[in-house]
């Protein structure tokens, strides 16, 4: 691969831009700057950057419609900037097409996490998904539908493969219960978030996982789930 | 100031009961889990040690507003203890509620002051520096406060029983209803 990996930050406030800048060029990525949407849209187009991060309180378009406009052609990677208070808006971004979020304030460490994951998330789509995913001692592979915890088979129900493995495919990055609903029991399940909950219970316990110090499924609190990340 | 302001338009719209509760079932140990994931990013790799006694069982709740309680309780406690000091967290299910606490070893309340920490009252002179030197808006008990009496709960605070007059710190005790009656 030639040259740096194009961040285009679209925040109006310059403390933040600034923050962002000297977070990121020491991590090699090259970084453009738009304080509005307009400008934003601008650079999207001559610079064709790999990761866009994108503040929802713009002064010219409100985040959501850029995003919405954005996704109309454009798949470039989206992580959001968000005020912590504001989970529906959140959401709402998300269902628009954001690939992530992150929550003001946020710290280097998070912010450098996060891109990764939607930069390893963007390049996985592009190629061929690996039909095994192995994170942590816990071995899923896809194709025989076959999991495997610190050596040990584990036996699921059909329900709970398939909460697993929408999770893994996203491994990194949150989806919400929305999404997890509609893509495991479909349409009509929209309102169904008891489900969801009690068969996630359920893979937790199958996992070992304890919900006080979770060890591969984090509960991101009034938007949904994310999964360990198969690289850190 | 924008923090504070923002921070006092929440709490208007909590208090006046324009806010809405998003409630989805629960079990408590995992919005403890996040806020615990979520401070230690912000505050670094504090030791912070988590108890539960029993099952606890699902509940009703707004996530996304408890976090911000266990956060908020949190950042207190760490913001008045030493970085040596300890803070802890433990849940246990009562008769009709979850009981939750945050306490710490730092130098505690002043006596009298337990219920006023909560008050509006409290906030006349606006942002103002803690112990630490971290800007505090104070509005953050309020904030709790009137979030946990949404859900139908309680919250206190208490000094932890010392020995011979020395301080033991302080405790910031909730409550959440396992059969919720409040809207």
């Amino acid at each position: 691969m030639t040259g740096k990996t194009r961040i285009l930050v679209i925040e109006d406030d310059p403390h933040i831009r600034k923050y962002l800048k000297i977070t990121l060029e020491p991590e090699q990525f090259q970084v453009f700057e738009a304080e509005t949407a307009r400008i934003g849209l601008q650079q999207v187009i001559a610079h064709r950057p790999d990761l866009i991060l994108l503040d929802l309180g713009l002064p010219d378009q409100d985040g959501q419609s850029f995003l919405k406009d954005l996704r109309e052609w454009n798949e470039t990677p989206v992580i959001v900037l968000s005020a912590r208070e504001m989970e529906a808006d959140k959401i709402q971004a998300l269902e628009s097409g954001a690939d992530d979020y992150l929550t003001k304030p946020f710290s280097a460490g998070e912010l450098m996490a996060r891109i990764k994951v939607a930069l390893r998330h963007a390049h996985r789509l592009g190629n061929t998904a690996s039909p095994v995913f192995q994170v942590d001692g816990l071995n899923v592979d896809m194709a025989a539908r076959r999991v495997v915890l610190d050596g040990v088979d584990v036996r699921l129900t059909p329900i709970e493969f398939k909460l697993l493995t929408t999770l893994i495919k996203h491994a990194g990055k949150v989806l919400t219960h929305a999404y997890l609903l509609n893509e495991v029991w479909g349409k009509h399940a929209a309102d169904n978030s008891p489900y969801l909950r009690i068969h996630t219970q359920h893979l937790r316990e199958k996992l070992n996982d304890n919900p006080l110090q979770p060890r591969f499924i984090f509960t991101e609190p009034g938007i949904g789930y994310r999964f360990k990340s198969d690289q850190n | 100031l924008q923090k504070f302001v923002a921070n006092l338009l929440k709490m208007a719209a909590i208090t006046s009961g324009s806010l809405k509760l998003k409630r989805e079932p629960y079990l408590v140990q995992e919005i403890i889990g996040a806020a615990l994931s979520r401070v230690k990013e912000l505050k670094g790799d504090r030791s912070i040690a988590t108890a539960i006694n029993g099952e606890l069982p699902i509940i009703e709740l707004d996530g996304g507003l408890i976090e911000q309680v266990m956060i908020n309780l949190l950042e207190n406690a760490i913001a008045h203890t030493s970085p040596e000091g300890t803070v802890s967290i433990f849940a246990e299910r009562d008769a009709d509620a979850i009981r939750i606490r945050v306490s710490d070893d730092g130098p505690g309340l002043e006596p009298g002051t337990e219920e006023l920490i909560f008050g509006q009252s409290h906030l006349v002179d606006g942002p103002r520096p803690d112990q630490r030197g971290t800007e505090s808006t104070g509005l953050g008990l309020v904030i709790c406060r009137a979030i946990i009496q949404a859900h139908g709960g309680m919250i206190y605070a208490k000094n932890n029983p010392g020995v011979a007059g020395q301080s033991n710190g302080s405790s910031f005790i909730f409550t959440l209803p396992t059969n919720r009656t409040s809207s």
